[in-house]
């Protein structure tokens, strides 16, 4: 284009520049307070001064806080998440669109349904079924009066009872009750070749074959986008572990960050080290944001379709 | 495509059996039960639950705290999802074009996309801390300016700049991906026609991401209804005096706090009804005013 | 595929029961900072001193959230045998079918030997007690001497008129917190319509009858919180959120404030900050009023049901060992909290320990619970308490933040807390008061 687009390309860096300036105020902020140290603040009060206590401070949430195990926790529950996540919503969406069944409309129906209604507006009963996930089974023995035969045959009533709660995979399963994925795996098979399957299935090759030595290997860059994003939604989630952890130890990183008094009880704030956990907590999705931009961006625009 | 697909009875609803058992375990009967609690009255420790028909949402929609909170979550849905739309869009707009900032800004602008709102909430409550905040000066100035733990507008206002901190990253890569799916061709043929870079934006960029615009919408409506809990817990615990307590907060409080199951599910099924006929209106009504190119 | 499920899920219920049959109980509480601390010395002590059982104490940071965990905890079966609850909840969790009074397994203990104040509190109408009291505290009236003495106070204000004179001298000599309290209805409320031998609500504050209704509107109450809000217009009086500290006790033990009102449980704190600087006494009274007992605040431990033999025999010997005289005394020292039986006050006089200023609340604090009592002084008996403190917390703030007046607050919140409690009567419907 050789026309003049000067002012129009000036106002555009100075909106990017605001809205980065935006952005990454709070962050730095968080990164210079951390480093200053407790009795420097105190005394002077909010400064962008950079001081030299990181490590001390750092030291001081490892030392009075159970932040490291939450973040350890937070880890194995985002990671579990991204990998569930990336198996149940592959398997489904291959059931939907490479096998002739009748029923593949309402099970995607029902897969798709669940996108309109968060955790957030149903987390009062999910918990419920989560501190007893064997509900289900003791209503259907109720129900059917399967309960009373046995109760006949064998002399008690059967009651089962499974909590989840307070476990790892009570954590993360019932976050991934929603379509996020689903969606976006029937979406690539349906792009997709028909060809493809039905050259395999020229070759002899099974669904369980072609499933895993050719569906399996395109979908790479599909996988890496949806384990980031489902990797960094659980490393966010706030509702769902606040209430379903029930002590210290199995918290997430962020819910303990929410409530992290570090150093002696009964002083004035220690904003350094608190600002020194808030670092602790957000480094690692950071990092991967930072240098895995291209999934993460691919990730968000095929998602949330 | 039907002789490329494959023909087995058991087999692809073994596969999608997974997905199916967690969701009929953690979304179908959770919403269910939550229906069914709100026509009971339960007893906190259990052991004890009545049938009372209607009471429950007599009790509820003739509350005026209820009222309060859902005039509360308009308010904070209304703001917070236009601040949160408008300025990833005028971000997306500038970082569209082959700027020096464009590219440091597309990374830097989905960074928030790591942090969790109760994170930032921690943070923003220092950095506005009346005391210790950067806006301390300003009341050292003019005392009792800025006041977030008495005054329940500052308290809102800062909700509302976390909120709209925290959506900016999905919003702004949907409507650069938008932006960036326009044709060139568009482009050259209407600078051809003698349109300046100011009128492309406002004729022919806008109107083309409508779709996006739409969605980003439609997302950032129940984004604001439900996200919002993580940034008011770690920030304002609703407070002060009950400023910030919007409905996903309220039923929160009511049910984990106040062991008012019954009371909780029957506002969980009022907030439910909203958010699907806000969708489905959405979808139904506002979906035809949008050129859509699907 | 059905006969499976069935299958494994027989097993992880056998697994489950099985992994419950440890010797090991556990122990929730809710108190963080110094009693915490506290408390831990204690489970450690414990599990030294003997080897027959193990109690596992785990902290839940906070009351409230403490009863909430419990609470999901017995929906799903994995309460633990011991569990400390606050004053608040007693009437919820007498009801709840969820605990099994003390005296009931435990009926050769004296429990007579406790504090009237605590047994009030916590037992039946026919006298037994429900739950064995623990940390007992009340509410007292903290001054640093060094800031009233630049002024030229050395006494501690006795009364809300002698108060109000301190603070405006302290305000003109340009203090900036002259007094500081949190407006937590235990303190504004609770602990001041005891002491002035109000009742909060009727039915004797719920001791007679579920259909009791809130009637704090008025009087006295009304008086004191209008009281309040004009001295903190004034800069006479701080509430939380006006301090540096952010909370009230920090404010005060930081220097910031000059006096508190606030519990025995915070002394630890505040004489490990400011030593013999902090002095105590009674919570004050308006002129005019005859000075009644307080009431007992901190809280009780409660035996869950549902657990084995085995579980309940160390939860027996658990709470054998706090009750020692040696380990009431020792939990005082460490933070503040009162003595909970006689003979424990006893031994600490006699040990002539307790003019140590380390037990400074012990004596001061016996002596607020044992000033005569009335019928509306014997503790509360109102259902979902522990949400009534959140409203009249939430309504009583938009008055001191100018929304509404105090007045309006009030009506307002006894409208919502009459709301709670007739929710709570039709929950319990045909259940008696025990």
């Amino acid at each position: 284009m050789i026309e003049k687009t000067k002012g129009v390309d000036r106002a555009a860096n100075i909106v990017l520049a605001t809205g980065m300036i935006f952005i990454l105020f709070p962050l730095v902020i968080t990164l210079v307070t951390a480093t200053q140290s407790y009795e420097d603040f105190v005394r002077n009060g909010f400064s962008f001064m950079p001081g030299t206590h990181f490590l001390d401070n750092i030291s001081i949430v490892i030392e009075t806080t159970h932040l490291p195990r939450q973040i350890l926790n937070s880890i194995i529950m985002a990671t579990m998440m991204a990998t569930i996540k990336c198996v149940i919503a592959f398997l489904t969406a291959y059931a939907i669109v490479y096998f002739r069944i009748r029923y593949g409309g309402i099970i995607f129906a029902m897969v798709l349904v669940t996108n309109l209604m968060p955790l957030e507006l149903r987390f009062i009963t999910t918990y419920q079924v989560a501190s007893n996930v064997m509900l289900p089974v003791n209503a259907f023995l109720e129900f059917t009066g399967i309960a009373r035969i046995i109760e006949l045959i064998s002399g008690h009533h059967p009651h089962y009872k499974l909590s989840i709660l307070n476990t790892y995979f009570g954590l993360a399963a019932p976050l991934l009750a929603n379509g996020t994925g689903t969606f976006l795996f029937r979406q690539y098979f349906r792009s997709l070749p028909a060809d493809l399957s039905k050259a395999a299935k020229m070759d002899g090759a099974g669904p369980i074959r072609f499933l895993w030595d050719i569906l399996m290997p395109l979908s790479k860059s599909n996988f890496a986008a949806l384990f980031l994003i489902m990797f960094l939604g659980g490393w966010t989630q706030y509702l769902w572990p606040l209430v379903a952890a029930s002590t210290p130890e199995m918290q997430t990183a962020v819910v303990g960050l929410a409530r992290l008094s570090p150093g002696i009880p009964g002083e004035v704030p220690q904003y350094p080290a608190i600002m020194a956990g808030a670092v602790m907590v957000s480094v690692i999705p950071l990092l991967m944001i930072a240098f895995m931009q291209r999934h993460i961006v691919r990730g968000l625009t095929l998602t949330e379709k | 495509m039907n002789n490329s697909q494959f023909h087995r009875r058991w087999l692809p609803l073994l596969l999608s059996l997974p997905q199916l058992l967690l969701i009929i375990l953690f979304f179908y009967i959770p919403i269910y039960m939550a229906f069914f609690w709100s026509f009971t009255l339960e007893r906190p420790f259990g052991g004890g639950s009545q049938f009372v028909g209607m009471q429950n949402y007599l009790r509820v929609l003739t509350d005026t705290e209820f009222w309060m909170a859902a005039e509360r979550t308009l308010l904070f849905m209304v703001t917070a999802s236009s601040l949160a739309v408008i300025l990833p869009l005028f971000l997306a707009v500038a970082a569209d074009r082959k700027v020096r900032l464009a590219m440091p800004a597309r990374n830097i602008l989905v960074w928030p996309k790591g942090i969790a709102g109760a994170s930032l909430g921690v943070v923003f409550l220092f950095i506005f801390n009346p005391f210790l905040g950067i806006l301390a000066p300003l009341n050292d100035l003019f005392p009792g300016i800025w006041q977030p733990g008495i005054d329940g507008k500052d308290a809102f206002v800062m909700l509302v700049a976390a909120q709209v901190w925290s959506g900016i990253p999905f919003n702004f890569v949907i409507l650069l991906a938008g932006l960036q799916s326009v044709p060139a061709s568009m482009h050259h043929s209407a600078a051809m026609d003698g349109a300046s870079a100011w009128r492309r934006i406002r004729d022919i960029q806008i109107p083309m991401i409508m779709p996006q615009l739409f969605l980003v919408f439609v997302l950032e409506f129940t984004e604001s209804v439900t996200g919002a809990f993580g940034i008011i817990d770690a920030m304002t615990e609703g407070g002060p005096g009950g400023a910030t307590t919007l409905l996903v907060y309220k039923i929160y409080v009511d049910g984990f706090k106040g062991y008012d199951l019954s009371g909780a599910s029957t506002q969980s099924t009022i907030l439910m009804i909203l958010v699907i006929s806000l969708a489905a209106f959405q979808f139904f009504y506002l979906e035809k005013k949008v050129r859509y190119e699907r | 595929m059905k006969t499976k499920l069935f299958a494994a899920t027989a097993v992880a219920t056998l697994a489950l029961a099985g992994a419950a049959q440890a010797t090991d109980i556990e122990f929730w509480y809710g108190n963080t900072g110094r009693p915490e601390q506290a408390i831990q010395n204690a489970c450690k002590l414990f599990n030294e001193s003997q080897s027959e059982h193990s109690v596992k104490c785990v902290g839940q940071g906070g009351y409230e959230a403490g009863m909430q965990k419990a609470i999901a905890a017995f929906r799903s079966n994995e309460h633990p045998v011991l569990i400390q609850f606050f004053d608040a909840g007693t009437l919820d969790l007498m009801l709840s079918g969820a605990v099994v009074p003390v005296s009931e397994i435990m009926p050769d203990v004296d429990w007579s030997d406790y504090n009237v104040g605590a047994r009030s509190y916590y037992q039946t109408s026919k006298g037994e007690l429900m739950s064995q009291p623990y940390n007992g505290s009340t509410l007292l009236f903290y001054a640093n001497m060094e800031q009233l003495g630049k002024v030229g106070v050395t006494a501690v204000p006795q009364t809300w008129e002698e108060l109000h004179d301190v603070a405006v001298k302290l305000k003109d000599a340009g203090h900036a917190c002259p007094f500081v309290t949190d407006a937590h209805p235990w303190r504004v409320l609770e602990q001041f319509s005891a002491r002035h031998g109000l009742a909060i609500a009727t039915n004797h504050n719920g001791y007679s009858g579920l259909d009791a209704e809130y009637s704090f509107n008025k009087g006295k109450v009304a008086e004191h919180l209008n009281n309040l809000y004009t001295w903190r217009k004034d800069g006479l009086v701080k509430l939380n959120q006006d301090t540096e500290a952010g909370k009230y006790t920090d404010a005060f033990n930081a220097g910031e404030c000059a006096m508190m009102e606030g519990s025995t449980g915070s002394y630890g704190a505040a004489f490990k900050a400011l030593g013999d600087k902090v002095k105590l006494a009674m919570a004050p009274m308006y002129e005019g009023f005859e000075r009644h007992n307080t009431f007992i605040g901190g809280a009780s431990i409660w035996v869950m049901k549902g657990h084995s033999t085995e579980e309940i025999e160390a939860a027996k010997a658990f709470l054998d060992f706090l009750r020692e005289d040696d380990q009431q005394i020792e939990f005082t020292r460490m933070t503040g909290y009162m003595p909970v039986t006689m003979s424990a006050m006893k031994k600490l006089k006699e040990s002539g320990k307790s003019d140590d200023l380390e037990f400074a609340t012990a004596e001061m604090g016996v002596a607020s619970l044992n000033m005569p009592g009335s019928e509306d002084s014997q503790g509360l008996r109102l259902g979902f308490y522990v949400q009534f403190r959140d409203i009249f917390k939430e309504e009583t703030q938009k008055a001191f933040n100018g929304e509404q007046t105090m007045q309006v607050a009030l009506d307002a919140a006894k409208k919502r807390g009459d709301e709670l409690l007739r929710r709570f009567e039709q929950t319990y419907k045909g259940v008696k008061l025990p």
